[in-house]
């Protein structure tokens, strides 16, 4: 073939498939016809590459990653079985389209992050106004951002830096707009109970404040716990080091616990008492965060309340005796009605439910 | 077909966003973040090879298109393209791409000397040449070294026509030139290339 006898302007409608399906036809018998113009036609589809490279398997799920690391949104998840996912409406809904799911090669495995759990149980719901206190935050920040899981349900929030939160029921995190500059301290304010996983920034520290204490950590994963009935803040680290403080102004005075992977901490609410321990297995922590409660050996009393947030019911006893009785117990992904019935069960109770109030009886 | 994917989504002629289109942009613009990831998926490899065609790096064409994207997220609630999601997108890449190149200019001027420093090391991986049946015809390559030698323009408008599908309304768009304008070149292009491959030996 002479160079001469190229005829571009076919090349040309071939290539961008120019034509009616009888046209395309022919145009592609024209091409295949000829080893040269094949070749050309293929080179013109790539073009663009620089001469002497090949072709560039492009990252696109991890660039989507980054991407979606900086857009802030978060899903909200019901505790009880049957009840669908939904998800944050402030900045979209954020479903998994399956060209991201065909790629996903364990690409979110690769996050550098250090779990702790930090539990915060706190008097944040009677004293909210102790909390929101000016005071204890050292500049007040101008706006703050707010979400709050409800009762009954669990929010998982991706935040600008990289980092994810999963707040448990009744529980809400205020975001200060500082948050999301480059620089500065990430200072995050907690009431309740959340899973703080932490992107890694060596340049940049991550403070969970309560009303009690702080929680600082740099790249690691912990829960946070602070509602009424922990009666102070209650800190598990997964992994990495958390530094440990009352939030009081006299920082000198009381300085940070430090806390390594396994440990968990206890700072009372009212005295000066921390508690440090070692926990054999953490992950029995973080089992709500998959849809699990875990009871072990624990007292009925406080086992009310966690189901009650759970599933955002109102649950009593009718009897105060039952409250010391133990109670060891998995329940994954259980709507309320066979929890309960379940309970009911392993304690020879029974319950009578009104809407949203249950109260447990002894069966006689 | 990768090639087929964008077609899908964009209009040929440019004469505004489809009526999916506009459903897209509207979803987008209301902070729908799936739709956001559908543009996303449909786009981003188109984008960082034409990133790679003005930078000729693989690591600043996946920031070039990252950024790209985060800026329109940013400004989503005001984000109204007069043309289709694709000129938009390729002429915003272009910029993007352009920044780079006029900093890169600067940062090298600045330091006195000419060696680009990959600091940034792509994500991605290059597929291994030896897979190329594209390599197999020397006239074919002859082609792709003399389109890379054309003049930017004339270079731009050939390859958002040819490896991208784009349609003139749509480059012009890009390239923020005239319809006529584009035409021209790719005529001057194609006269531009026909010379060199004639005076190619087989």
């Amino acid at each position: 073939m002479r160079n001469d006898d190229i005829d571009w302007a076919r090349l040309d409608r071939c290539v961008r498939r120019e034509g009616t399906p009888e046209e395309l036809d022919a145009l592609e018998r024209w091409v295949n016809s000829d080893p040269e113009l094949r070749a050309l036609a293929d080179i013109m589809g790539v073009i663009g590459r620089p001469p002497g490279e090949g072709a560039f398997d492009w990252a696109e799920p991890e660039i989507w990653r980054r991407i979606r690391r900086r857009m802030v949104w978060y899903a909200r998840e019901s505790q009880s079985a049957g009840v669908a996912r939904e998800y944050g409406s402030r900045w979209g809904a954020v479903p998994r389209s399956p060209w991201y799911r065909a790629f996903s090669r364990g690409v979110l495995a690769a996050a550098a992050s250090v779990l702790f759990l930090i539990v915060v149980t706190s008097t944040m719901w009677m004293a909210r106004s102790r909390h929101e206190a000016p005071r204890r935050t050292p500049a007040a920040p101008v706006s703050m951002r707010e979400i709050t899981a409800r009762r009954g349900e669990r929010v998982v929030l991706d935040l600008g830096d990289g980092s994810r939160v999963t707040l448990a029921a009744e529980s809400r995190l205020r975001v200060p707009a500082t948050f999301d500059s480059a620089f500065g301290p990430r200072d995050l304010y907690l009431d309740g109970a959340g899973f703080f996983d932490v992107h890694h920034d060596s340049r940049r520290s991550f403070r969970v404040h309560t009303a009690i204490g702080i929680a600082e950590a740099v790249g690691t994963a912990f829960l946070v716990t602070a509602y009424p009935e922990t009666h102070g803040m209650q800190v598990v680290v997964a992994s990495g080091v958390v530094a440990l403080r009352r939030s009081t102004e006299s920082q000198s005075v009381w300085p940070p616990v430090t806390l390594r992977k396994g440990n968990l901490a206890h700072l009372d609410q009212a005295g000066t008492a921390t508690t440090v321990m070692d926990v054999v297995n953490v992950s029995t922590f973080l089992a709500w965060m998959h849809g699990e409660i875990r009871f072990s050996a624990t007292r009925f009393g406080d086992v009310l309340p966690v189901l009650s947030r759970w599933y955002g019911l109102h649950v009593r006893l009718a009897d105060h005796t039952l409250a010391d009785r133990r109670i060891s117990a998995v329940f994954k992904d259980k709507s309320s009605a066979e929890v309960l019935d379940a309970i009911a069960l392993l304690l020879h109770l029974r319950y009578e439910r009104n809407g949203e109030s249950v109260t447990l009886f002894y069966r006689k | 077909m990768r090639r087929h994917v964008s077609r899908e989504l964009a209009s040929r002629h440019d004469a505004g966003a489809t009526p999916t289109e506009s459903v897209l942009v509207e979803r987008v613009r209301s902070g729908d973040a799936a739709a956001f990831e559908e543009i996303f998926g449909a786009y981003s490899r188109h984008l960082c090879d034409f990133a790679r065609s003005y930078v000729r790096d693989s690591g600043m064409a996946e920031e070039i298109v990252q950024n790209l994207f985060l800026r329109l997220w940013m400004i989503r609630s005001s984000w109204n393209p007069s043309g289709s999601i694709r000129s938009y997108l390729f002429s915003a890449c272009r910029n993007g791409a352009l920044n780079h190149l006029q900093h890169e200019h600067i940062v090298a001027r600045a330091a006195e000397r000419s060696v680009r420093e990959d600091l940034t090391p792509a994500l991605g991986e290059p597929a291994a040449a030896a897979d190329e049946q594209v390599q197999a015809s020397e006239l074919a390559a002859a082609l792709h070294r003399a389109v890379h030698e054309l003049t930017e323009q004339r270079r731009m408008v050939v390859i958002l026509r040819w490896e991208h599908q784009l349609s003139y309304a749509e480059i012009a768009r890009v390239l923020g030139i005239s319809v006529r304008g584009v035409e021209t070149h790719f005529a001057r292009a194609i006269a531009t290339l026909r010379e060199r491959l004639s005076s190619f030996q087989q």
